[in-house]
């Protein structure tokens, strides 16, 4: 026992290239569907390089009743990749799902898009009733290479009526490390003047700013 | 790089779109993300491949590498341009996290005899797996009660027959005891022209190691990598962008058995690729694990 003795010396490829060539061609469409979890990810994989049309319903109908865990993160990624407006918009309906996990890994993959998509699909949630999505909106936009990026957070902190969609734009710019966060902390604090903890945050963020 | 310009009109190398459509196409096939940043060093690679093979444009010489039934010049340009930088011992405490932690409790629920799979995916000229075989012959006392088996694989075809060989010269063994150089090297004899003294590393350790030639952003090529215990991914996906690496990360979990490991490098961080696995901290270093029930919610 101990080290094994590598299988043929001759050999090149080891075990690795399992004879790619001689694999039939599959639909990866209907591979989305196949009860062996690493066939539908290799699907996923491969829909989000080649984008063929349809190729974003059929992930995000996938993505309603996948169970593996690697699977949805490959749909995921693969909608990150595909990056079009469809793919977007395909996303916005799972950042109001109970299941935290798929919450978060979907604003995730909106954030992987060029900015110039993930910003359009995201800006209109701004104005959602819940502001839970309101504050994942913030989270959304404010991780973007955008330019409009400080106006956006901007405005939330002067209109924005849930304190703690104001909190959540007040830390987006700060870890931008945007010196904007000060003022716009001092905003928040003249909009909510009783809340304890926006005061705090006031107080914290003066002392590091001018203490360094 | 005078004669060899790629365009009349673009004395400084590759237009703008044409530098784009390349890094584009090279993401898509190795996962290799250049920059902007990087251009100098793409520039001038692809410039001595175009003339080699006597290309007219980049367009000529992409239709080369997309359509060639061979593959055989997207295997050269990749050998040219993947940073091999690698030797022994690096970052070693993910070694001893190894011997001293990982490998105990992988064993745990394994009856004596059983397999542990090991990988080194991105393993350039070799020091990477033949670290870990040395390791696990030094420090890990119930090396005998198993069957290890050592994978290591590279998209760089030149690196592998250069691992295979396993000669190495006095920089990439700095960090190795002598005791160890002393017990797993030979001498290389022979004219030193090619630099200072060279060292073969034992057949017993070449014995051990199963090379082979795998692009990890390539699922087909994965794929036959199933039930390892460990991965070692090591200063290689820093040169993926995010998805890639989240793709990576993919095929990672999907390639390891319930409760298996992966060990990035030290400026790596799972948790910016992937949820799909659980940091562990161990006494010597942070690896990520794949839960044990497979991370099925
Ligand atoms: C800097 S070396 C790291 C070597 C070793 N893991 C270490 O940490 O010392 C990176 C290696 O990754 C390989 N590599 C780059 N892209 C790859 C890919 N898509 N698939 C497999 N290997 C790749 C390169 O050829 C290179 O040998």
């Amino acid at each position: 026992m101990g080290l094994v003795r590598k299988k043929s010396a001759a050999a090149p490829s080891g075990p690795a290239v399992p004879d790619a060539q001689a694999a039939p061609p599959v639909d990866p469409l209907a591979a989305l569907e196949e009860a062996d979890p690493s066939v539908r990810r290799d699907a996923a994989h491969g829909l989000g390089h080649a984008a063929p049309p349809g190729a974003v319903a059929a992930l995000v109908r996938r993505l309603e009743t996948e169970g593996d865990a690697g699977v949805r993160e490959a749909i995921l990624t693969a909608l990150a990749r595909i990056a079009t407006d469809e793919a977007a918009a395909a996303l916005l309906p799972f950042l109001d799902r109970e299941d935290a996990a798929l919450r978060n890994a979907a604003l995730e993959s909106l954030q992987q898009m060029p900015a110039g998509v993930a910003a359009p699909a995201l800006l209109p949630l701004l104005r959602h009733a819940d502001p839970d999505l309101r504050i994942f909106a913030v989270q959304g936009l404010g991780g973007l290479a955008h330019p409009g990026r400080a106006d956006w957070l901007a405005a939330v902190l002067e209109r924005d009526a849930d304190v703690n969609v104001g909190l959540a734009a007040v830390e987006a710019l700060a870890e931008a490390g945007s010196p904007e966060a000060l003022s716009s902390l001092e905003t928040l604090a003249r909009r909510f003047p009783d809340d304890a903890f926006v005061a705090f945050a006031v107080d914290a963020a003066r002392s590091s700013f001018n203490g360094g | 790089m005078a004669g060899e310009r790629v365009r009349e009109s673009e004395p400084d190398g590759l237009s703008p779109e044409d530098y784009a459509a390349l890094c584009d196409f090279l993401r898509d096939r190795t996962g290799l993300s250049f920059t902007e940043a990087k251009r100098y060093f793409v520039d001038r690679r692809v410039a001595a491949r175009m003339q080699a093979v006597g290309a007219t444009g980049l367009r000529a010489y992409l239709n080369l590498l997309r359509f060639q039934a061979s593959g055989e010049e997207l295997q050269r340009l990749v050998n040219l341009m993947t940073v091999n930088e690698t030797y022994f011992f690096r970052e070693k405490y993910q070694f001893d996290c190894l011997v001293n932690s990982v490998l105990d409790e992988l064993v745990r629920d394994k009856p004596r005899g059983a397999r542990l799979r090991i990988w080194s995916a991105g393993c350039a000229t070799g020091e990477e797996p033949y670290s870990i075989a040395i390791m696990l012959l030094e420090h890990w006392r119930r090396v005998d009660d198993y069957e290890i088996e050592l994978l290591a694989s590279d998209i760089d075809s030149a690196v592998l027959e250069r691992a295979r060989e396993g000669i190495y010269d006095e920089r990439a063994l700095q960090g190795l005891p002598a005791h160890l150089r002393a017990k797993y090297f030979k001498p290389v004899r022979g004219t030193a022209e090619a630099g200072g003294p060279r060292w073969r590393i034992a057949e017993e350790l070449r014995d051990s190691v199963d090379f082979s030639l795998v692009n990890i952003a390539d699922p087909q090529q994965v794929r036959g990598f199933r039930g390892i215990d460990v991965i070692f991914c090591r200063n290689l996906l820093i040169y993926f962008d995010d998805l890639g690496r989240r793709e990576a990360a993919g095929m990672f979990h999907d390639a390891l058995a319930p409760g298996g490991f992966v060990c990035l490098g030290h400026s790596e961080s799972m948790s910016r690729m992937s949820s799909l696995f659980v940091p562990r901290r161990f006494p010597d270093a942070i690896l990520y694990q794949k839960p044990t029930d497979g991370g099925t919610p």
